[in-house]
C-alpha cells in the first residue's frame, strides 16, 4: 500500500509525512512494509451493527 | 466524555505510567465509542511495526492518516517501557476489527518480526496486565492470565511478531525479561578487627613490670651479695 493511498494522507504536513515514512520504514516508491500493510486491514473502528455481544 | 483514571501502582512506582489522552493527538476521551465493561473479555497485545525509538506521537501519526479521530489502542508502551495511556478504556477504540469491545489493545513500540521487545517493555506489559488481570475490582470480566491474547490469536496477523505465543507471551505472563538480571553478590565477611594499640599497650605494661621486678631482684640480690660479703670479711678480722 502506498502511503498516498491513505485516507487522509494530506492532513499531514510535510514534516509529518516524511517522520512517518522513516519510522514506518517506507520505501523510496512510497509504500508501507507488507506487515504494516496486513495489520492495517485487520484494525478498523466500525461498531458491529449488534453493538457487539456480551461474555 | 469518557474519563477512566487509573493507578497501576506497579508502574507508577517504576516511574514507567504517563497518562497521556490529553496530550497524543486525537479524540482519547469519546471516541469510538462507549462499550459497557461486561463485553470486555481480555487483553491484545500488538507491535507497532515501527522502528523500535518510535514514539506514541508517531504511532498516531499513521491513525490521523489514515481518517481516524484518534490513536486505536488504548496504551503505547515505548522500548524504555513507559506505558502511555492513550485511549479511555470504557470505548472500544481501533485495534482488532469487529471486536474492538472485546478487547483492551495494547501496543508495544517496535517492529516484532525484525527484533525482540525490550527488557522494559516485557517488565511494562506485565505490570499492566497483571493490574487490570488482579487489581481492578471494577472490572470483573477481567480476572485471568489466560485472557491474554496477541492479536494474531484473534485475526490472520504477523502481530505481534514472531515470538508470539512461543516466547513472548510466557516472559510477559511470567515477568522474564531476556536479559537475566546479575544475582547480588553478598560481601565477603571481614575478620573483626584488632585493636592493636590496645594490645601493645597491654603488653608493655606487662614488661614494664617484669623489669620493674627483675631490677628488684637483681638489686635485691646485689645487696644480699654485697652483705654476704661484708659478714664474711667481718668473720675473717676477728679470728685471732
Amino acid at each position: 500500500m502506498n502511503v498516498t493511498e491513505l485516507e487522509d494522507w494530506n492532513s499531514l504536513t510535510p514534516q509529518e509525512q516524511e517522520r512517518l515514512k522513516d519510522i514506518y520504514n517506507v520505501d523510496a516508491d512510497g509504500n508501507l512494509p507488507e506487515t504494516i500493510t496486513q495489520t492495517m486491514a485487520q484494525e478498523s473502528p466500525e461498531k458491529p451493527k449488534d453493538g457487539g455481544s456480551d461474555v | 466524555m469518557s474519563d477512566t483514571p487509573l493507578h497501576p501502582q506497579d508502574l507508577i512506582a517504576r516511574g514507567k505510567w504517563t497518562d497521556y489522552r490529553q496530550e497524543i493527538w486525537g479524540d482519547s476521551f469519546n471516541w469510538s465509542w462507549v462499550r459497557p465493561w461486561s463485553q470486555l473479555q481480555g487483553i491484545l497485545i500488538h507491535h507497532s511495526v515501527t522502528k523500535h525509538e518510535a514514539t506514541p506521537d508517531d504511532i498516531a501519526l499513521l491513525h490521523k492518516a489514515r481518517g481516524w479521530a484518534g490513536v486505536g489502542y488504548h496504551f503505547i508502551i515505548d522500548k524504555a517501557g513507559v506505558v502511555y495511556y492513550v485511549g479511555d478504556i470504557s470505548l472500544a477504540r481501533a485495534h482488532v476489527a469487529n471486536k474492538n469491545e472485546k478487547f483492551l489493545g495494547i501496543c508495544m513500540i517496535g517492529d516484532f518480526t525484525k527484533h525482540l521487545p525490550s527488557d522494559e517493555q516485557i517488565k511494562s506489559a506485565h505490570d499492566l496486565c497483571k493490574f487490570f488481570f488482579f487489581q481492578t475490582p471494577s472490572l470483573p470480566t477481567l480476572k485471568s492470565w489466560d485472557q491474554l491474547q496477541g492479536h494474531k490469536d484473534q485475526q490472520a496477523t504477523a502481530c505481534p511478531g514472531t515470538s508470539w505465543p512461543n516466547d513472548m507471551r510466557n516472559r510477559i505472563v511470567n515477568r522474564i525479561p531476556y536479559t537475566s538480571e546479575p544475582t547480588p553478590v553478598p560481601p565477603t565477611p571481614q575478620p573483626p578487627s584488632e585493636d592493636w594499640e590496645q594490645k601493645y599497650n597491654d603488653l608493655k605494661a606487662e614488661y614494664d613490670d617484669y623489669k620493674t621486678r627483675f631490677n628488684q631482684q637483681t638489686q635485691d640480690h646485689a645487696v644480699e651479695a654485697a652483705v654476704n660479703k661484708l659478714n664474711n670479711r667481718i668473720d675473717t678480722a676477728q679470728k685471732p
